[in-house]
């Protein structure tokens, strides 16, 4: 036996050509959960040693997965500032947010499964800071239901045309906001957390 | 028009029910793309509209098909998930195979730290096969797990798709002594097989002729 063919056995034998591992087709199945239980027994068993298959099935899970947009927003004497984002590679910041500085309101713009999300945090100086969430062209399946979570407890949850949704005084925490169509799956969810100018700083 | 009486036209060759719905998601398409290349670092993928084009395209030619029937908005989308992870494997897959060893990006290589856990026995033991190579796998894997640790190490990271250049630092050595060491490790792979039945019985898998 040459040394060449056995360089050649290590490669069609070689686990990177992923000739041993289940189809695309059967690891969406797995995921979907439609196998047979041996099929599924043997897919997770094959998962629990195959990083090539477990990296699909993370891809897969990231596509079905709705984009989660985080920020964190600190509540400073006379507006809101920005402290951190996700966004980068999502949106456009308006120029004022993007250099960070301390303003009335603060505006993050990204790209929605169907269409665009713009978030506006407005602060309200005879109270608590409101949340005002502006809806742009998020509307193609109709009415959106835009709802606040606060420690995976929904807060407040309006029926959108499109246009804006208000949540009042929204204390320092942290929240869930998730943008839905009527009777459909979360198109977006943004976490956001709100701090005192003390606790972030 | 609902989305059902538009997947019906369209079906029934209407190009401007087609035009509506392609329109109508791909904004999705496009936001998962970009949630999923930011998520998951797909430097390799640029062109996110070229991708979900293709997708779009699938979608279309499935309801045309009939391989599509509309049940709710919620099972369209999944249809639509699925069919963009197929087209961006496929994608990923043909990426891969231009590329040549001395190329980057590497796309199917390990991290270091996922070779240096990845177990050949065990992957053998959960091995799917229809081919009936599941006993040549098994074989080989355990003439390469027999040898001297230096000798087996080279070969289990050749087995995981490593090139001699990407072996070096891994094993702390230079690209010139991988190349020697690997030449060593196939003598002594060589001489642990011809113990075994193994070119008897699965040769025909990776010998030409």
């Amino acid at each position: 036996m040459r040394a060449r063919g056995l360089e050649a056995a290590l490669t069609v034998f070689s686990p990177a050509r992923r000739g041993f591992c289940p189809s695309r087709e059967d690891l969406v199945s797995y995921f979907d959960a439609v196998l047979t239980a041996e099929g599924m027994a043997a897919t997770r068993a094959h998962l629990a040693v195959c990083p090539f298959c477990t990296a699909d099935l993370e891809d897969l899970t990231a596509l079905a997965t709705p984009p989660l947009l985080e920020a964190v927003v600190q509540i400073v004497r006379g507006g809101l500032k920005l402290l951190s984002h996700s966004f980068e590679a999502h949106a456009a910041l308006t120029p004022a947010t993007a250099r960070g500085a301390a303003s009335a309101a603060v505006e993050l713009t990204t790209a929605a499964e169907d269409g665009e999300l713009h978030l506006r945090l407005h602060r309200n100086p005879a109270a608590s800071p409101d949340l005002r969430v502006q809806l742009a062209a998020v509307t193609s399946q109709g009415r959106v239901r835009v709802s606040l979570y606060r420690s995976d407890a929904l807060l407040e949850s309006h029926l959108s045309d499109g246009d804006e949704v208000l949540f009042a005084a929204v204390e320092p925490g942290d929240y869930r906001l998730t943008l839905a169509p009527v009777d459909g799956d979360e198109v977006a969810r943004v976490a956001l957390r709100i701090e005192d100018e003390t606790a972030g700083s | 028009m609902d989305v059902e009486a538009l997947l019906l036209a369209m079906r029934d060759g209407d190009e401007a029910a087609g035009s509506t719905l392609v329109e109508r998601y791909r904004p999705f398409v496009v936001a998962r793309l970009r949630g999923a290349k930011h998520a998951r670092n797909w430097f390799w993928l640029d062109d996110l509209d070229d991708v979900a084009q293709a997708v779009l395209v699938r979608f279309v030619e499935a309801v045309r098909a009939e391989r599509f029937r509309f049940r709710d908005e919620s099972q369209l989308r999944g249809f639509l998930v699925r069919t963009t992870f197929y087209t961006v494997m496929k994608r990923r897959d043909q990426i891969t195979e231009a590329l040549g060893e001395d190329d980057e990006p590497r796309l199917h290589l390990l991290a270091p730290e996922q070779a240096a856990a990845f177990d050949l026995g065990q992957f053998a033991d959960a091995a799917f096969d229809t081919l009936g190579r599941r006993q040549c796998l098994d074989e080989l894997y355990r003439a390469v797990d027999s040898l001297q640790e230096a000798r087996s190490e080279v070969l289990r990271l050749t087995l995981l798709g490593f090139a001699p250049r990407e072996i070096a630092p891994v094993m702390g050595r230079s690209t010139n002594a991988v190349s020697v060491l690997k030449t060593h490790a196939l003598e002594d792979l060589r001489a642990a097989l011809e113990k075994t039945e193994f070119m008897t019985n699965c040769g025909r898998y990776f010998l030409g002729g």
